[in-house]
């Protein structure tokens, strides 16, 4: 959890107004929160849309944050915030009809290309906070402490939340995983 | 303390993603050729993060992302510049925000007293107590009423002096040249007194109408200030005698010695300050005197001018001048000659 010099300098450097220094945590961070929002709103579109606001909202707002090293963690709030509002607002998608039985993959070659629906309605069943761990991931690949002082949690809780989502997610799609060698 | 076979999944998971420690990762082989179940898990395990890593890795952002996600950003939020720029970052910080919530409540209430009429915040309190001391004296019948009544010779009934500074030696004091009488006399004795009050207000009219009618005076009041400080500077041969007569002068005006301190200088003459208070009304006649000097030749006007009409209070007390003459003026003298009233201050040469 621990943040470097640099880093933390850049932070508090934008939240006290520093255009340049708030540009270079856009570099930074900007994927990060794309794969939040992906990870709750499974749209690309809207993801980016909701990456774009939060930033705008942030920057209007950063002197609000008293601890530079809590800027990556309220980051991710703002976009979690605004990406759960977007997702109430429109209707749940439909489960793809034969999910339960997400079946036998006949043809070895592409043995998990026609797995993508159905991992994505397996993570849609997910709760928010492990699906947003899971993206951030296998999205970025990011390491456990990056995830977590994007999250702001702690090691035993990010272990627990991506052991549970992994967990959860295997069982849902066992009859496919049967097929994968 | 869990056994590994109680957390394996978060064991599986963090080995998948190499980030067990050594130490974990020996116990979890080591339980995981213990326990069948657990090696299936691990196998589902890793056919799952297989999975994820090929149908996540398609979604996730393009290498442009972050140069459209900055274009996009600096196009909704354009730099500030200059002046603009400066006070928005100011006013991030909590002290500027409490200054500036400070000023405006300040404002707002000069606002307000603008808008009801009063007077500025530093004359409030003193409108207050002079409307007080009015009614006072407005009453019918009052000791004080009387006692202005009984001085009022002259439409200009009043006491020059509050409060009162006495000196020794003064330097020579600077002198208002709009106002102040300025002579040029070889050997002079100087007094000085400050109007601070540059308003000059009319209220004889209403102390002559004030024991018949009382009812008839509220008007003035409102523009009325009543602290109006004068000072006087004064070479005197005795600091006490001279205290002692202000003093008792203070007493015949209804008013008092508020403070009165000396100390002794370098050259072994006592330098003090005697602070007198009178009531207001007694402070009229010296409203249009703003300084004035007064020397042995001609000090019967200014003091005039200075005390009003009542000269008859002024006191020759003869000192002694720089060639060890009297230095008690003719004109001086001719300021004792009205009967009844002696002994107020000492103007010497």
């Amino acid at each position: 959890m621990q943040m470097d010099t640099t880093e933390h300098d850049i932070y508090q450097a934008a939240i006290h107004g520093d255009r340049d220094a708030f540009e270079m945590i856009i570099h930074s961070s900007s994927r990060n929160l794309f794969a939040i929002a992906y990870g709750i709103l499974q749209n690309r579109q809207e993801a980016e849309d909701v990456v774009q606001d939060t930033l705008v909202k942030a920057w209007k707002s950063r002197w609000r944050v008293r601890e530079p090293e809590k800027f990556p963690a309220w980051l991710s709030t703002i976009a979690r915030h605004r990406a759960r509002d977007l997702a109430r607002r429109r209707r749940p998608e439909p489960l793809p009809h034969d999910f339960e039985s997400a079946a036998v993959v006949d043809d070895a070659e592409n043995e998990t290309a026609d797995l993508g629906p159905y991992v994505q309605a397996a993570l849609a069943q997910l709760p928010e906070l492990h699906r947003v761990a899971l993206t951030l991931r296998y999205f970025e690949e990011l390491d456990y402490a990056t995830i977590e002082r994007t999250l702001g949690l702690t090691n035993g809780a990010l272990r627990g939340i991506l052991g549970r989502a992994l967990g959860l997610m295997r069982k849902r799609l066992k009859p496919a995983l049967a097929t994968i060698t | 303390m869990p056994t590994i076979h109680e957390q394996i999944d978060e064991f599986l998971a963090a080995d998948l993603h190499g980030e067990l420690s050594t130490a974990e990762q020996n116990a979890l082989h080591a339980h995981l050729i213990e326990c069948a179940q657990c090696r299936k898990d691990f196998q589902e395990e890793k056919n799952m993060h297989k999975l994820l890593n090929e149908t996540m890795s398609d979604e996730k952002a393009d290498p442009a992302f972050e140069q459209r996600m900055l274009a996009r950003f600096r196009n909704r939020v354009p730099r500030r510049t200059g002046l603009i720029k400066l006070v928005a970052n100011l006013m991030r910080f909590r002290a500027v925000q409490i200054t500036a919530a400070a000023a405006l409540l300040l404002a707002l209430a000069q606002m307000g007293k603008m808008i009801t009429g009063e007077a500025a915040a530093p004359t409030e309190r003193s409108e207050y107590i002079s409307n007080v001391l009015e009614s006072e004296r407005l009453k019918p019948g009052d000791g004080l009423t009387r006692d202005v009544d009984k001085f009022a010779t002259t439409k200009q009934n009043v006491s020059p002096i509050a409060p009162a500074s006495v000196n020794a030696p003064p330097p020579a004091p600077p002198l208002d040249k709009s106002s102040a009488r300025t002579v040029s006399a070889p050997k002079t004795k100087k007094a000085e007194f400050k109007e601070e009050d540059a308003k000059a207000v009319n209220t004889s009219a209403t102390e002559n109408d004030s024991s018949a009618s009382p009812e008839a005076t509220p008007g003035p009041m409102a523009n009325r200030k009543l602290v109006r400080n004068a000072t006087a500077e004064l070479e005197v041969a005795s600091f006490e005698e001279a205290v002692q007569k202000i003093t008792g002068f203070a007493s015949e005006d209804k008013g008092y010695v508020a403070t009165s301190s000396s100390e002794k200088q370098a050259n072994g003459k006592l330098r003090g300050e005697v602070v007198v208070k009178v009531l207001p009304d007694n402070l009229d006649g010296v409203s249009n005197v703003v300084a004035v000097t007064v020397s042995a030749e001609e000090d019967v006007d200014a003091l005039h001018l200075f005390l009003g009409s009542r000269t008859h209070r002024v006191v020759h007390d003869p000192g002694i001048d720089d060639d060890g003459a009297a230095a008690g003026s003719a004109d001086a003298k001719c300021c004792v000659t009205q009967p009844g009233k002696l002994n107020a201050f000492k103007i010497h040469e």
